[in-house]
């Protein structure tokens, strides 16, 4: 039986090293016993293979897994993580292998590394220490993951904060941002970190303003904020006395009688505009384009973002009548800019006519009621267009063909 | 007037803030501050740094820039005609709270709404000018979440996209009659030209980004986290039905990124034609169930309704089982060998769940004790699924079956 002692524990290179001298002696991985640098040497194993820096090709999924997982704080990982490298350089489809006991205790423990990672970016709080003569602040943060994985985290921090001074002391290690580098070191306790914030009360005030006391869930809360957290989290300490009240608040909503309007609102809401007024009798292009906006004689407005009005000089000689507006005439609500807009921008331009001298109305309304909107349009040009294009079929079938 | 202290407004902005769900800080682009040298970071996925005792995540610094509003919208806490305290927040105001949390690691960045003040223009460049504090003035890389205001220029919602991640617009309520009847001065039309306005903004803006040419520099982006809208549940008649299909058209109209439902709670000095009953959560959930049905399983709304009864869902089993027991004639489905489309519609089987079994049948046939490693609840699959070492035989077709699965039937509490 081999023996590999590792000093640190949950650091990657050590491990690695260990790993590629075992391989490259071809030490199967029932033949290796992992121990600790605490547990020292047991008395009766051989020394291991030296530390190797050859290479081993893996799967680059595989190594990333394996970064994170050697900070699982079970003792069984170096041992395990052997075990799957060893299989790992022989068979290329190993993680695909999803259903296999290795590769899925492998899964299930780097998914819990990876939810560590991410508690701790959420679940950090830091406390300002003060600030330099340049104004830099620095701020220091006590946290005690469930993993050995500052070092996992610390980078995501220094892009996050990169603009100011902080500290995260963890019992295992700390990560210091200092000077623009970051320093990792050996771990702390509480102490070192002050125990509050001057901002801690209107984050706590926020915390129970933005709770709902009408949508109590408890067990959604605590799903995904576990108890294990809540010492370090100062906003924690409202929990019990939010829950406590919220009861009482929804009863009092409840029971409360509508009170009169507040005095206030008559005079606040002489600010809401008053909406044109608009009759059936359409007189201008501005009004036919309002009256086509709020046109509800057929189905199409539901689906519609907005009536599309023509649009050109009251005086065109020249008027284009389109289909009903495609998605780009919708959203943007002018006729003749989607896909077939561009085609006739084109035609136009070859033909040396220019598009804002001519007059272009394509309607939403369905055909019956197109003739009524685009009739509408020449009635109130002047003097009449001289020319009237149907762009498409059912702009003909509309029976445009002679103005009145 | 003097002044409330800050705190003071923070309790009143926060409270007015709730009844937004939306506090999602995922989905827009990379970046650091490494490049600033100031604060900031979004890394694609968002992170929720708290969770309420509602069950809810606090990502965001979800406040009103003011409660003051003149709009009386009748669901609404903050209506003009509620006795609710009022308060304002200035712009700067809000650039320290944002800060002052984010340096602490309490949020992501800030989700900024407000009433309407004088109109909605004035309304939104306030908005817009908080956002640009925090980029322009404090190099601030975190997430920005503005409110749209519906009827603002189309110019300052252009202006909004430049400084924020994400922007968004409120239908309110699902049906047009619920919101003329709820929401007067709140117009579908002017709602649905501001949803446009961003929709063309973000369309622009992947244009430009494609067009550019090579060596220059790239174009800014427009909201990268897209658009999101929200719908309150329960406070007018419509049914499921009716929110499925303008959640459908707003999906597909606008690219909307999330539509979120909202059940409706009551809210203090409440307008006396609302329920005052407890919010309809299970609805909200079913809805959300229901949502995810139509955007990741391929379901069309249609098939979802026809597990619901008279336009609504379920409330006791979820849609996906509700649809597969009026299907029993799909079922059960080959786990080895049924297409990924079909997999899907296998109630107990997620997304996740269904790209692990593509990847390993390819290397091996599954069996029962497979799926148990794939899945949460095999048990929820028995019915449904057929693998070298299980049939469920009369079981799919069994009348019980809806039985298995919905929770006992409870007494009522009497009244006393």
């Amino acid at each position: 039986m081999r023996e590999v002692v590792l000093k640190t524990a949950g650091d990657f290179a050590e491990w690695r090293d260990a790993a590629r001298g075992l391989l490259a002696g071809g030490v199967a991985p029932e033949d290796v016993s992992w121990r600790d640098g605490e547990q020292g040497a047991s008395l009766f194993g051989d020394d291991a293979p030296p530390a190797s820096a050859a290479a081993v090709a893996l799967p680059r999924q595989l190594l990333g897994m394996i970064d994170r997982v050697i900070c699982h704080r079970d003792p069984d990982v170096p041992a395990r993580l052997y075990r799957v490298v060893w299989r790992g350089a022989r068979d290329r489809h190993l993680l695909a292998r999803t259903t296999d006991a290795d590769v899925d205790w492998l899964r299930k423990a780097d998914k819990a590394i990876r939810r560590d990672v991410h508690k701790m970016h959420a679940f950090v709080r830091f406390r300002r220490l003060g600030e330099d003569a340049g104004g830099r602040e620095s701020f220091a943060a006590w946290f005690e993951p469930s993993h050995r994985i500052l070092r996992l985290t610390a980078p995501f921090f220094q892009r996050r904060f990169f603009g100011m001074d902080w500290a995260i002391v963890t019992p295992d290690a700390r990560a210091i941002w200092h000077n623009e580098t970051l320093t990792l070191g050996p771990g702390g306790t509480r102490h070192e970190v002050p125990d509050s914030d001057v901002v801690e009360d209107q984050w706590r005030t926020y915390y129970g303003a933005i709770f709902n006391p009408a949508r109590v869930k408890i067990d959604a809360m605590r799903a995904e904020m576990p108890k294990k957290y809540w010492h370090n989290l100062p906003e924690a300490q409202n929990i019990a006395p939010l829950l406590a009240g919220a009861g009482a608040r929804v009863e009092r909503m409840r029971e409360a009688a509508v009170s009169l309007a507040n005095p206030r609102s008559g005079k606040w809401r002489t600010r809401v505009p008053d909406e044109l007024a608009l009759d059936d009798d359409v007189k201008t292009l501005d009004e036919l384009a309002r009256a086509i906006d709020r046109c509800k004689r057929c189905p199409l407005y539901c689906n519609a973002t907005q009536g599309v009005a023509g649009e050109g000089p009251k005086s065109a000689c020249i008027m284009l009548v389109g289909e009903q507006p495609g998605d780009q005439e919708d959203l943007q609500g002018r006729p003749f800019v989607g896909p077939a807009g561009q085609v006739l921008n084109e035609a136009l331009e070859e033909a040396g006519l220019d598009r804002c001298g001519a007059c272009s109305s394509p309607t939403r309304s369905s055909i019956s009621n197109m003739s009524r909107v685009a009739s509408g349009d020449c009635t109130r040009i002047r003097p009449r267009p001289r020319s009237i294009y149907a762009a498409g079929g059912s702009t003909r079938n509309a029976g445009l063909s002679s103005p009145r | 007037m003097t002044e409330k202290p800050i705190l003071q407004k923070l309790a009143v902005l926060a409270d007015a803030a709730k009844y937004d769900a939306s506090c999602a800080s995922s989905g827009t682009v990379k970046r650091d501050s490494t490049g600033t040298k100031g604060i900031g970071s979004t890394e694609g996925m968002g992170i929720c740094h708290s969770y309420a005792p509602d069950g809810r995540c606090i990502s965001l610094l979800k406040i009103l820039l003011t409660n003051f509003c003149i709009y009386d919208c009748r669901f609404c806490i903050n209506r003009a005609s509620s006795n609710v305290e009022r308060a304002r927040f200035s712009p700067q105001e809000v650039v320290r709270l944002t800060l002052d949390f984010y340096k602490r690691n309490y949020i992501e960045g800030l989700f900024l709404s407000s009433g309407i003040i004088r109109s909605e223009d004035y309304t939104m460049e306030q908005l817009v000018e908080v956002a640009r504090l925090l980029r322009e003035e404090h190099r601030f890389q975190g997430y920005i979440h503005l409110k749209t205001i519906a009827g603002a220029d189309p110019g300052l919602v252009a202006l909004a996209g430049l400084y924020a991640d994400r922007l968004s617009t409120n239908v309110e309520l699902p049906t047009e009659a619920g919101l003329a009847s709820f929401a007067p001065e709140k117009k579908p039309e002017t709602i649905r030209k501001t949803m446009a306005s961003v929709r063309v903004g973000e369309a622009d803006a992947i244009d430009a980004a494609k067009s550019r040419l090579i060596g220059k520099a790239l174009p800014p982006h427009f909201a990268p986290a897209g658009q999101s809208t929200q719908m309150i549940v329960g406070a007018d008649a419509a049914r499921d039905d009716d929110i499925l299909a303008t959640a459908t058209n707003l999906y597909s109209g606008y690219q909307l990124r999330r539509v979120y439902y909202s059940a409706y709670s009551p809210i203090p000095d409440a307008s006396s034609d609302l329920p005052p009953m407890r919010p309809p959560l299970m609805r909200e959930h079913r809805l959300y169930q229901a949502d995810w049905l139509l955007r990741f399983y391929g379901f069309a709304r249609a098939e979802i309704m026809e597990g619901a009864s008279g336009g609504m869902l379920d409330l006791d089993i979820d849609p996906k089982l509700a649809w597969a027991l009026q299907r029993r004639e799909a079922f059960p489905v080959d786990i080895n060998r049924a297409p990924r489309e079909l997999l899907l519609r296998v109630p107990g089987l997620g997304t996740r769940a269904v790209d692990r079994i593509v990847a390993a049948r390819r290397l091996g046939m599954l069996r029962l004790g497979d799926l148990a490693k794939l899945t949460a609840s095999v048990k929820k699959l028995l019915p449904f699924v057929v693998t070298p070492d299980w049939r469920p035989g009369k079981l799919t077709d069994s009348a019980d079956l809806r039985a298995r699965f919905a929770p006992p039937a409870e007494q009522l509490a009497l009244a006393l």
